[in-house]
């Protein structure tokens, strides 16, 4: 077994009266490709904001043993966190290229006078040739080469999909976090998406958590699911083991999926 | 025909003068989402200092100029760090109610410090005039045309060609995208504050330079709104080119409505008699986005 990468502990929340989350525990290891899935409203989102910093849970989130809750959202990349969101979030007036070179900034950024000065046209420096060729590498490999200098809101709705995800590649994470990286595809980019989050997991050894609601997908690609219901953890496991599992039957068929 | 050239002529400048403190007022709501009332006072504050500059160490007004710039900048710091900052995730409204309290604490100090009267700026540039040709231009009148638009060229360059510039760009069209791509929010808002204060307190001067010193010159803050507001609040090229429109409004409205109504003061009322039109037609203004919020 590899060594753990991400480790959950206890995690809960609640906003008001409601309970998003209770007692969540789980750990995801190096190089996994890892789903969580659950009825709506079941807390998966709420999980990922949990650890991408939008919310300060209770409970223990650590990446390579260092503790995640109570630290800045903007810190995750440097620790090697990026995600995706459900609802696209790309900046919808900004070229391709643009989004994606927002995203390779944090490693630039030591004291804001310096930045400005190595930001200035005139200093632009080898980094910043180096994230652009950066960026063109993973826009081909993600296949959006040809829209760099297309501003990202007059892109299919696929292929803003895509942008997203290489948006978050090019800062080399450790750990993607993907939103429903497939949501509302037609069933041929579907395929080429889990194609694409397959190769990055397998040839890049990039850790993956995944909340995904197309079951055959998850099935086919996942090494272990997480199911989630009414905040909590139902069943943790491979995917088979987990479909057979009574409570996720239960909670799917209740559900009328 | 000379009168209404003038009128023009002297709206255009005053306007971009406007234009440079709306850019300011459009950047802080662009990046944090917060209408700063206290852009007149900012202004005000920047001239005060200065001239007080000017006064106590006696250094030519370049220099003065710039150490105002470098004041602008530490004041911006000062409000963000001691003010904003501690309000994040605050209701939009406390934060600005906290602005407008920021206007009136400034607003106390000058008078304090200065006093109510209108005191006079050392001339800078001389007010003779230019032949342009078809009409002749005050040379401070023009110098403080060809300030504004440099710095205000200077600003759009930062945002179009700069890394800073983009990363603020992506923070105004999504805040949430931008923090989990690592952008650390607070120096967004830090940046927007300096560079909105640094504006303002160059209009201050200039202002000054043009109309003397006077707790008035806070009353810009108000002024600048329907320019803001008629470019479309959460446009920088709107509040641009409003600014200008404002101006020139004003000066007509102020050259002319006086004549034909008998009263006086008519000037500044004029652009808000237009606003409230515009805002009839297009209630977000003439530059606008319609959904602002698009998730």
């Amino acid at each position: 077994m590899a060594a753990t990468l991400l480790e959950v502990q206890q995690v809960g929340l609640n906003f008001g009266g409601v309970q998003a989350l209770m007692d969540v525990s789980f750990s995801v290891s190096q190089g996994e490709l890892f789903s969580i899935i659950g009825p709506n409203g079941a807390g998966k989102t709420t999980l990922f904001d949990c650890i991408s910093g939008r919310y300060t849970p209770k409970g223990s989130i650590r990446i390579n043993g260092v503790e995640l809750v109570g630290q800045k959202s903007h810190l995750r990349p440097k620790l090697g966190i990026m995600r995706t969101f459900q609802n696209i979030a790309l900046f919808p007036n900004e070229t391709v290229e643009d989004n994606i070179l927002v995203g390779s900034d944090y490693r630039l950024r030591s004291g804001l006078l310096r930045s400005c000065l190595y930001w200035s046209p005139l200093g632009c420096s080898r980094q910043e040739g180096s994230h652009r060729a950066q960026a063109r590498e993973i826009m081909a490999e993600l296949g959006v080469e040809q829209f760099a200098n297309v501003p990202a809101s007059e892109l299919a709705y696929g292929t803003q999909k895509r942008v997203e995800l290489a948006r978050a590649m090019v800062a080399q994470p450790a750990l993607l976090l993907l939103d429903e990286p497939m949501a509302g595809m037609t069933s041929g980019e579907k395929m080429e998406i889990a194609a694409l989050v397959q190769k990055l997991n397998q040839e890049r050894g990039i850790t993956v958590v995944m909340i995904e609601h197309d079951m055959g997908v998850v099935m086919e690609i996942s090494h272990r699911v997480l199911v989630l219901d009414f905040g909590r953890r139902i069943a943790l496991g491979p995917p088979l083991e987990v479909i057979e599992d009574p409570l996720v039957r239960r909670a799917y068929l209740g559900e009328a999926v | 025909m000379d009168y209404f050239l003038g009128l023009i002529i002297n709206g255009i400048v005053v306007g971009s003068i406007y234009s440079m403190v709306a850019l300011g007022l459009v950047l802080i709501y662009k990046a944090t989402e917060v209408v700063n009332f206290a852009q007149g006072e900012l202004l005000m504050i920047g001239a005060y200092i200065c001239l007080e500059i000017i006064h106590v160490t006696g250094m030519p007004f370049l220099v003065s100029f710039l150490m105002t710039m470098g004041f602008m900048v530490i004041l911006a710091l000062a409000i963000e760090r001691l003010v904003l900052r501690r309000m994040m995730g605050a209701h939009a409204l406390a934060v600005i109610m906290a602005t407008i309290g920021i206007g009136i604490i400034l607003r106390a100090v000058v008078l304090g410090v200065w006093g109510a009267t209108s005191i006079p700026f050392p001339e800078v540039f001389p007010r003779q005039g230019i032949d342009l040709g078809v009409v002749t231009v005050s040379q401070l009148y023009l110098w403080s045309f060809i300030l504004s638009l440099a710095f205000m060229a200077m600003f759009g360059a930062f945002f179009k060609f700069t890394r800073v510039g983009l990363v603020m760009r992506a923070t105004a069209s999504s805040r949430k995208a931008a923090e989990s791509m690592g952008v650390p929010l607070t120096k967004i808002f830090a940046i927007a504050w300096i560079i909105s204060a640094v504006v303002s307190g160059v209009g201050g001067v200039l202002t000054g330079n043009i109309a003397g010193l006077s707790p008035e010159l806070s009353f810009y803050g108000v002024k600048v709104f329907p320019a803001v507001i008629l470019g479309g609040l959460d446009s920088i090229v709107g509040a641009t080119i409003s600014g200008v429109i404002i101006g020139v409004l004003e000066n007509l409205g102020g050259g002319y409505l006086k004549d034909l109504t008998g009263l006086h003061g008519l000037g500044p009322v004029a652009p808000f008699f237009i606003l409230v039109a515009i805002l009839w037609v297009r209630p977000t203004g003439l530059f606008g986005r319609k959904d602002i919020e698009k998730l």
